[in-house]
């Protein structure tokens, strides 16, 4: 009876084991998330990020929900550029040269940055692609977007961004 | 005695199993690449149904129907 109490219990162990590594990794909803400028994430242009509402695409050249995100980030970079709101796409691909060959046959009108040595995406240990996080001015994420849904992703960005908008607006005094 | 040293080796099997870790999303361009889809050339494709559906004596799925020896 003993012995069987043991080998439960070793089972038990194990399964949290099997599990901690899920439990612990995964960066949530009001937690903080990590500082772009402490990694080194290629970029062909200067960007501030400093007091934006951010929202940050993890996406790759060969993942094409990805670029069926394309066209409506771009649509939400023009509406909501005057509204101190930057689109971040963090590309991890391995290679640039695949980056730079998407970027010159699509369209793209928000930030772009290469994570090459994969240290950002690790970090964030994301599940799919794409996986979108809207990151208020003080770092806290807002809300985290797993997959692409044409009919329901740019909605649920829009009520993000707007809440996000109007407290800010309100801490501002606007 | 006995039963510690399974219990020693129960444990360390399992924080080794935790070892385990699949293939992270941003490591999957390979997977995603054209060429490894098996359907990517369509002659190739028909010739494995034939033989499939023949081999298994079943009528076919996909667009081969009927069974037989397959050496037609």
């Amino acid at each position: 009876m003993l012995y069987h109490k043991k080998i439960v219990r070793v089972i038990f162990f194990y399964l949290i084991l099997s599990f901690s590594s899920l439990g612990f990794s995964q960066i949530k909803v009001n937690t903080k998330f990590p500082d772009l400028n402490t990694f080194k994430l290629e970029s062909n242009e200067s960007y501030d990020l400093k007091g934006k509402i951010l929202l940050i695409d993890f996406w790759a050249s060969w993942c094409l929900p990805c670029k069926d995100a394309f066209p409506i980030l771009n649509e939400i970079q023009k509406e909501y550029s005057k509204k101190d709101v930057i689109i971040v796409g963090i590309n991890v691909d391995r290679d640039k040269k695949s980056m730079s060959r998407f970027l010159k046959k699509n369209n793209c009108d928000f930030l772009v940055l290469h994570d090459a040595s994969k240290d950002l995406v690790s970090k964030i240990d994301i599940k799919s692609l794409p996986t979108s996080f809207i990151v208020a001015p003080n770092g806290i994420i807002e809300s985290v977007h797993v997959g692409f849904n044409k009919k329901t992703t740019k909605k649920d960005y829009i009520i993000s961004l707007n809440k996000l908008i109007s407290q800010n607006s309100r801490k501002n005094g606007k | 005695m006995v039963n510690k040293l399974i219990l020693i080796f129960l444990t360390i099997s399992s924080i080794m199993l935790t070892g385990c870790t699949s293939v992270k999303p941003w490591e999957r361009d390979i997977l995603a690449d054209y060429t490894m889809r098996s359907d990517r050339d369509p002659l190739e494709n028909m010739l494995a149904e034939h033989m499939w559906f023949s081999r298994e004596a079943a009528s076919g799925g996909m667009s081969i129907g009927g069974g037989g020896c397959g050496c037609n």
